[in-house]
């Protein structure tokens, strides 16, 4: 048997002369994708899920203190101490403090007409969990809900219909049940929806004044990403009841949003690995073909070859060999590009990715490359080593 | 002089057509230049495939240095053609898009000669039929009578016992034709090596030392009285 030295050295040869680019390309395609895919896929799972927010919210977890519907209970409250502790789970963005419902003000608008505006309370989180934005002024601040001070916001419909539009809404002020409150920034948002129409304070001030409710009833809690979001379910109701008396905290999540958010990635994600499968395949079909296009055209070689005294076996070896070049040659090159992508993609998006997970990856690539050569290259190296010599040499 | 091969009583028949080769006898010793002649579709190549054990007779015995080949199966026979035969084909036959020395090396490839020696043993090869300048030019580039000559090289270069050629000067003039030639004598009466060469050129056949007619598959010898080539006058 040729030695292996020879072999590879006289096959890689061969590969590079018979400039068979396409097939090591495709190979290429299929491998970076998949480390692209394998690298960074989770971490894009998690950047994209953030962003789902504003498809629906489906990371945000609504959890109430539910007691008023129950009549005879004491109403209770989420203390101070059992949000902390629920925002140092894992998965776990952020929370925000509100109140179960809201208040009613009839204000005057420009027109003289009389708009009856809801005010419901709000901290300073309450604008990130649902990616709202100031379009005019600005957002609650830290300090505004620890002193309680006497500031709103209003959202941008209600501004318009109160004021005729957000900068001219800046700076008045709303009489509320005898106390004034200045208008500090106009909000709006995908998720803002109906609210768009209403009015917020300080969710202390609120509390202070028994506008609503005098207690924190309810928390929005925002996950990393969507895929936190059953985990947190089953937990955050054994966290609170660890920490406080809360036998009817209930929680509310955009279930359907959240399942059909699913079943589009889990297509998404299909897609992507068919594309991958298609690429690799087409590789694998390429080096099949290719190596059949070799063996003809080069049949009256295998001859000469047999008639030196090359055995089957050498024969067999060198096609495969060849074979093995290419896949292994579109595999390192595709490792070389997925690298290339994975740093740009993880400094585009922000994103951190495993060093262990991409040698890991690589490691599988080089594997499933070779595999590939392997297997598109056997059946036509079998023929190859079966050819009879005085047939192949004859062969025009 | 013991014989390098021989056949006795050789028979061959492709299935569905008359037989190719009835009884063939024959005989080659050490340094014996042997043509075979007779006209196209005779069994001329038929025979010279028998003798390079590419081949197996249908029945009959074959002897080639003292080995009954016959008895060898797929593996041996490949081994045996490795170390003992080389081939010269009508056309040349080079390995495409690889340079002189790479056609020439395949054999030794073959033969696990270590990459060390191969470089003396492809320049000893080609300094045989003169081209040991070209050794790093395509062989795609050379002439027809080049490529032949490497091709003789590369045959060659495992010090092989026999030579087998099949109408190596088919495709060349005759001025190649005869340069072809007298390498091959000088190969036979120098190097010790049988050659056995089929050809349907009378004048090709004028440079052997036996000259064998194919005639409705029964060979007929003729010897004949050449000088052999003393090491003054060789090539």
């Amino acid at each position: 048997m040729i030695a292996m030295s020879d072999l590879f050295r006289v096959s890689l040869r061969q590969v590079v002369r018979q400039r068979n680019y396409g097939v090591v390309l495709s190979i290429a395609l299929g491998i970076t994708a998949f480390i692209v895919l394998a690298v960074l896929g989770r971490e894009m799972r998690y950047k994209i899920g953030q962003d789902m927010v504003l498809m629906g919210g489906v990371n945000v977890i609504n959890v109430i203190m539910d007691d008023s519907q129950y009549p005879g209970q004491p109403v209770r409250e989420f203390y101070p101490d059992t949000i902390r502790t629920l925002e140092e789970l894992p998965g776990v963005s952020m929370i925000s403090r509100n109140i179960r419902g809201g208040i009613g003000f009839l204000l005057r608008s420009a027109g003289e007409r009389s708009l009856n505006i809801n005010f419901i309370g709000i901290d300073q989180n309450y604008a990130k969990i649902f990616s709202l934005e100031a379009v005019a002024g600005r957002l609650f601040t830290p300090e505004d809900v620890e002193r309680r001070s006497r500031v709103c916001l209003l959202g941008l419909e209600a501004a318009r219909n109160l004021y005729g539009g957000a900068r001219e809404a800046l700076g008045k002020l709303l009489f509320l049940d005898r106390e004034i409150f200045e208008v500090v920034g106009v909000i709006t948002g995908v998720m803002l929806g109906s609210q768009r129409q209403d009015g917020f304070l300080p969710v202390s001030a609120m509390v202070d004044r028994n506008w609503g409710s005098d207690k924190i009833t309810r928390l929005y809690v925002r996950a990393v990403a969507w895929e936190d979001v059953a985990g947190l379910v089953k937990i955050i109701p054994a966290v609170v009841r660890e920490r406080q008396s809360a036998p009817y905290v209930r929680l509310t999540t955009q279930e359907d949003q959240l399942t059909r958010i699913k079943f589009m990635f889990m297509w998404v994600e299909s897609l992507l690995w068919l594309g991958i499968t298609a690429a690799l395949l087409l590789g694998g079909f390429g080096i099949w073909a290719g190596t059949f296009a070799a063996v003809r055209a080069r049949t009256r070689e295998v001859g000469l070859k047999k008639a030196m005294g090359g055995s089957d076996t050498d024969i067999l070896a060198q096609f495969l060999a060849e074979a093995l070049c290419k896949a292994v040659a579109g595999g390192l090159l595709g490792i070389m590009i997925g690298l290339a992508l994975v740093e740009t993609g993880s400094w585009l998006l922000d994103l951190d990715f495993s060093y262990g997970l991409l040698l890991v990856d690589s490691l599988g690539s080089i594997v499933f490359s070779a595999v590939i050569g392997v297997a598109g290259g056997l059946y036509p190296a079998t023929q190859a080593s079966r050819l009879d010599v005085v047939t192949a040499l004859r062969f025009e | 002089m013991s014989p390098v091969i021989i056949a006795k009583d050789v028979y061959k028949c492709y299935a569905g057509l008359d037989p190719v080769l009835r009884g063939v006898n024959m005989e080659a010793e050490t340094g014996e230049m042997i043509a075979v002649m007779g006209p196209s579709g005779c069994g001329k190549s038929t025979m010279l495939h028998i003798l390079g054990m590419l081949h197996a007779p249908d029945s009959g015995r074959l002897q080639i240095l003292g080995t009954e080949v016959s008895t060898l199966d797929h593996k041996h026979t490949a081994a045996f053609r490795r170390v003992n035969m080389g081939f010269v084909m009508q056309s040349f036959n080079l390995f495409d898009h690889s340079t002189v020395f790479e056609n020439v090396e395949f054999p030794l490839i073959y033969a696990g000669i270590p990459p060390q020696e191969r470089w003396d043993r492809v320049i000893r090869a080609l300094d045989l039929v003169r081209l040991s300048a070209c050794v790093h030019s395509r062989s795609n580039r050379l002439s027809g009578g080049e490529q032949q000559r490497v091709a003789i090289a590369r045959a060659m270069v495992n010090n092989p016992r026999i030579l087998l050629a099949d109408e190596p000067t088919g495709a060349l003039d005759a001025r190649t034709s005869r340069h072809i030639m007298k390498h091959f004598r000088t190969l036979c009466h120098m190097a010790g090596v049988c050659i056995i060469m089929v050809t349907h050129d009378p004048t090709m056949a004028e440079y052997c030392d036996t000259v064998y007619t194919v005639e409705e598959g029964v060979l007929y010898c003729r010897k004949r009285d050449l000088k052999p080539i003393s090491a003054g006058t060789a090539l």
